[in-house]
């Protein structure tokens, strides 16, 4: 019987591998991912009254001085813009000289340290979202940078995946995933405190719910911790990255006539540049 | 076998001709970026630059920066089809206000970054006469942060005319604000505003 049994199951898993090879390799070829970005984009573009435009304009052959703005809807600008000043205010007056005293305690080797220990840990959302869109590839390089950074790198402390070219590639995200599949911005969002998202970029939080390593301590068998402890644990680690920002951050509002329209403008593009990636 | 070898001669000869023009067209812009950002970079090195105070280092700098953008080019592209609402003096004011502007920021964020390696990636030819130069900005953690150059070939010479950095270009950023600048207010308005903002003594 557990001959039969082993029999079944050896059965069962080559079926498997030799129903999924086909599927697998199709999505190292073809990258279905980024087919169905230039899809999207080729309808956005047919489409005037989409919501991003992520065409490089300018690159148009014809158009010199071709002219499109990023686009995105952005119905609750009043709101936004009272929540731009609101989470302008609490940098300047709050985190920024926290984060200037932090930054002055804990030498940069540990403050990175930290900021690689937490990205490594939340390798779940990175990793899902690259089976969701079906990046074979990038889910590999996902797996093979986590794997290393973790035994090589001391639990992930050290950046050992760095060295390698391949390895370290663009995170992936829910909000990613939902583009991919060709859900559109919806409309912008700055929120307190945690700063710009659009609607469907905020599907974010759903992979912070369920696949951030920092929010299963809620279950018993990782500690049962408080949503306190856990909250006070994120804030942590955006604030230890906040504190190797706090130049560009200063920069970038140097740099602007408008930041309000500049940083929504910089958080398009941006996550445009992650989508197709 | 010697007509074979004809044959081969003949295919690489065509090779050739057929590679030729676009190395020798894509190889300009890269090494104008390449050969101007090392030296630079050799000049931030020398002792004499070492020992400047920080408005020396920043004269430096923009020297280099004034070098290699077109501020002109970069101007009517990010103020797109608004750049005809300017007339002709309105016109060079902004070139000079806005250059004043990036060349500031920009001198300011490159005396930040000294301990950072820059590598430079492949170039792609984005339409005739306009390239894209990839340079990546290896911080002192190993991140690659991708900076990328896009120039153009008036006058002979490359130039720069946008810069793209993590995918953000900021001729595009630049005219999503100018576009709302001027949504509400006129080009004097949008001068006086930059009047300001140049003027303004660097946030510490």
């Amino acid at each position: 019987m557990k001959k039969f049994l082993a029999a079944v199951l050896v059965v069962v898993f080559f079926s498997f591998v030799w129903v999924a090879t086909p599927a697998f390799s199709f999505s190292m070829d073809q990258e279905p991912g980024t087919y169905l970005v230039a899809q999207q984009n080729q309808e956005k573009s047919n489409d005037k009254d989409a919501d991003t435009d992520e065409d490089d304009d300018y690159d148009d052959e014809d158009d010199e001085y071709a002219d499109e703005v990023v686009q995105i809807n952005d119905p609750l600008k009043q709101f936004n813009q009272e929540m731009y000043k609101f989470n302008d205010g609490m940098y300047v007056v709050f985190f920024k000289p926290a984060a200037q005293v932090y930054k002055k305690i804990l030498p940069e080797e540990i403050r990175t340290a930290v900021k690689n220990f937490f990205y490594n840990l939340r390798f779940p959302i990175r990793f899902v979202n690259c089976l969701l869109q079906a990046k074979g590839i990038k889910a590999s390089e996902e797996f093979a940078s986590f794997f290393l950074n973790t035994i090589v790198g001391l639990g992930g402390i050290g950046n050992v995946a760095s060295h390698y070219p391949n390895l370290n590639p663009s995170p992936e995200d829910l909000g990613q995933t939902l583009a991919v599949w060709g859900v559109g911005n919806g409309f912008y969002i700055m929120y307190p405190i945690l700063g710009p998202y659009t609607l469907r970029d905020s599907a974010q939080f759903i992979d912070s719910w369920f696949l951030d390593p920092v929010s299963w301590m809620r279950y018993k068998r990782f500690g049962g911790y408080s949503w306190k402890t856990r909250i006070a644990i994120t804030a942590y680690d955006k604030f230890n990255n906040l504190s190797f920002q706090i130049e560009d951050i200063d920069a970038l509002k140097k740099a602007t006539l408008d930041p309000y329209v500049a940083i929504r403008d910089a958080y398009v593009q941006h996550r445009n540049k992650l989508i197709s990636e | 076998m010697k007509s074979k070898y004809n044959l081969l001669i003949k295919i690489i000869l065509l090779a050739v001709l057929v590679i030729l023009p676009v190395s020798v067209f894509a190889a300009g812009a890269k090494d104008t970026v390449e050969a101007q950002i090392n030296k630079m970079l050799a000049q931030m090195q020398t002792p004499e630059y070492k020992a400047m105070d920080r408005e020396g280092k920043l004269d430096v700098i923009r020297k280099v920066i004034n070098e290699v953008f077109d501020y002109e080019e970069l101007s009517k592209r990010t103020l797109g089809r608004e750049w005809r609402k300017f007339n002709p003096d309105q016109q060079k004011e902004f070139v000079s206000l806005f250059a004043k502007l990036l060349e500031d920021v920009y001198a300011d964020r490159i005396l930040a970054y000294t301990h950072e390696k820059i590598d430079f990636g492949k170039e792609t030819e984005l339409a005739k006469g306009r390239v894209e130069v990839e340079s990546y900005i290896i911080t002192t953690d190993n991140k690659k942060v991708p900076l990328f150059y896009r120039l153009t070939n008036e006058g002979g010479q490359w130039k720069v005319y946008d810069v793209v950095i993590e995918g953000v270009s900021m001729v595009k950023n630049y005219r999503g604000q100018f576009r709302e600048l001027l949504s509400k207010d006129n080009p004097e308005e949008l001068l006086k505003t930059l009047r300001d903002k140049v003027k303004q003594k660097p946030a510490s």
